[in-house]
């Protein structure tokens, strides 16, 4: 089975949807059964499953601040002031969109339909565990529609700058009705994780990061005395998500090489008639010492930004049409470098 | 009393120009106009897209300066263009916007197949698009590195 995987990045998401239009553009997506994206990833996984590239193309490159978080008149002068986003914001304008999309337009239906899966990532607040929620709960009847809208949301809801969701607010025998839940990113910028778990042997996975470098957030140089709280506020959640996404590629990457070292011990030991039996000694050592053994290794492809992206908490169409235009040319980049299998987990450690 | 409805007339009345100020603080650029669910939007934005490729595919933002710059210079020669025939004959002329004409027959061809509007609106959204992304362009290229 093929998934995408679909890092967090709030505005930087334009990267995302540009580069899923390229996929869809080239037919890409037709094999895939499976998208799972984590906060802004997680808006543009349903409609890229779906092949909706236009929709994406327009959404992405037409919202404002205010289509997306609902400020009170003090933060809104606070974010003037500081120029840094929207702090402990509303998403209710955001919730709107989704559940337009998503519910309206019968978003939920359609994908069930299609008989493709899409998976978003929240945190609960209360127990810090990851939470994944997905379409095949709304099509087994577990969760509602207007509960999986909630937890699109969720999944975007940054810590600090906007305000935690209550995904299961609405139903009312659930015992997790009344907990609260912020951005899979804070645990899981890019998750493979649950696409692993549920066998995926190929993964197509879009960051907003660039492997090599730290995006920080910081901006422009700043001289001391200008340096606020909030400024240094969003730089720390900027490099520990930096960090986040980091491990999580890197642990992705290391599975995929220990798989590869597997197979390459079993053909060697093959080449040089060595006794079945002392070759599955040799697997079942390889097999203790990495934790996942029974998991599936897939395939990993990772489509990154070449032009390093700086605003993420601003939501400018003129500044979201360049993102969206360079995820186009970078996928069409990478289809054209014959879409290197991504191996190279010492970068990741430079 | 006087006083003190004058001292928060003094904290108020700045903070309420401060809010008016907001109202115009984000213009819209041109193909906003059109809501982004319909086909004028598409069609706007996919031209624009061409527009912006033709610089962004240089990764050196001196080169993407330049290239705004040439791009700026063509534009001057289309914007009174009444039809499609009209901008794609000056397309077919330039010569000094290297895959412009790649990129701009990519996206009108999905533009074409995407959508179902009248013919004598066309010409206007393409100009639309190619003004949005030169107004944005010109805004962000220099912030970048």
């Amino acid at each position: 089975m093929k998934a995408f995987v679909l890092s967090g990045g709030a505005s930087k998401g334009a990267f995302t949807a540009g580069v899923m239009r390229h996929l869809i553009r080239q037919g890409i997506h037709q094999g895939f059964k499976m998208a799972i994206g984590t906060s802004t990833g997680s808006l543009v996984g349903g409609p890229a499953l779906l092949g909706d590239h236009n929709y994406l193309n327009n959404i992405y490159t037409s919202v404002h601040n205010s289509d997306v978080f609902r400020n009170s008149f003090i933060y809104w002068l606070i974010n003037e002031i500081k120029n840094i986003g929207p702090i402990d914001a509303s998403m209710a304008p955001l919730t709107k969109l989704v559940r337009h999309y998503y519910i309206t337009k019968n978003g939920i239906d359609k994908l069930i339909d299609s008989g493709k899966e899409f998976v978003v990532t929240t945190v609960n607040v209360f127990n810090g565990e990851v939470t994944y929620v997905s379409t095949k709960q709304v099509a087994a009847g577990e969760i509602s529609d207007e509960t999986f809208v909630r937890a699109i949301v969720a999944s975007c809801s940054e810590p600090v700058f906007t305000e935690p969701i209550q995904i299961y607010g609405t139903e009312t025998g659930s015992p997790y009705q009344h907990d609260l839940y912020y951005d899979g990113g804070v645990r899981e910028f890019l998750p493979f994780q649950y696409a692993m778990n549920l066998g995926a042997d190929e993964i197509w996975a879009v960051s907003t990061h660039q492997i090599k470098k730290d995006i920080t957030e910081w901006g422009d140089s700043t001289s001391p005395d200008k340096v606020s709280l909030v400024k240094a506020l969003a730089w720390t959640i900027g490099t520990l998500t930096n960090e986040v996404e980091r491990g999580d590629l890197f642990r992705a990457c290391v599975g995929y090489r220990l798989s590869h070292i597997k197979a390459e011990i079993k053909k060697t030991c093959e080449d040089n008639n060595i006794s079945t039996a002392v070759i599955d000694q040799f697997m079942n050592i390889c097999d203790n010492m990495f934790p996942g053994k029974d998991m599936t290794i897939p395939k990993l492809h990772v489509i990154t930004p070449t032009t390093p992206m700086k605003t993420s908490l601003e939501f400018d169409p003129a500044i979201m049409q360049n993102y969206f235009v360079d995820g186009e040319l970078d996928a069409e980049r990478y289809l054209a470098g014959g879409a290197p299998e991504f191996n190279d987990c010492v970068q990741l450690l430079l | 009393m006087k006083r003190h409805v004058r001292s928060i007339s003094v904290i108020i009345i700045p903070l309420l120009l401060l809010s008016l100020a907001s109202c115009f603080h984000s213009e819209k650029l041109c193909c906003e106009q059109y809501s982004a669910e319909s086909e004028s939007a598409t069609y706007c934005n996919n031209h624009r897209n061409a527009a912006l490729k033709f610089v962004r595919f240089v990764t050196d933002n001196d080169e993407r300066l330049a290239r705004l710059g040439d791009f700026k210079l063509f534009y001057s020669t289309v914007e009174d263009c009444p039809t499609v025939a009209c901008i794609e004959d000056a397309i077919a002329a330039a010569d000094n916007l290297p895959g412009f004409a790649d990129q701009y027959q990519t996206e009108h061809d999905y533009s074409e197949n995407d959508t179902d509007l009248p013919q004598g609106e066309k010409a206007g959204l393409i100009l639309c698009g190619f003004d949005q992304a030169i107004e944005g362009l010109e805004k962000t290229l220099e912030g970048e590195e």
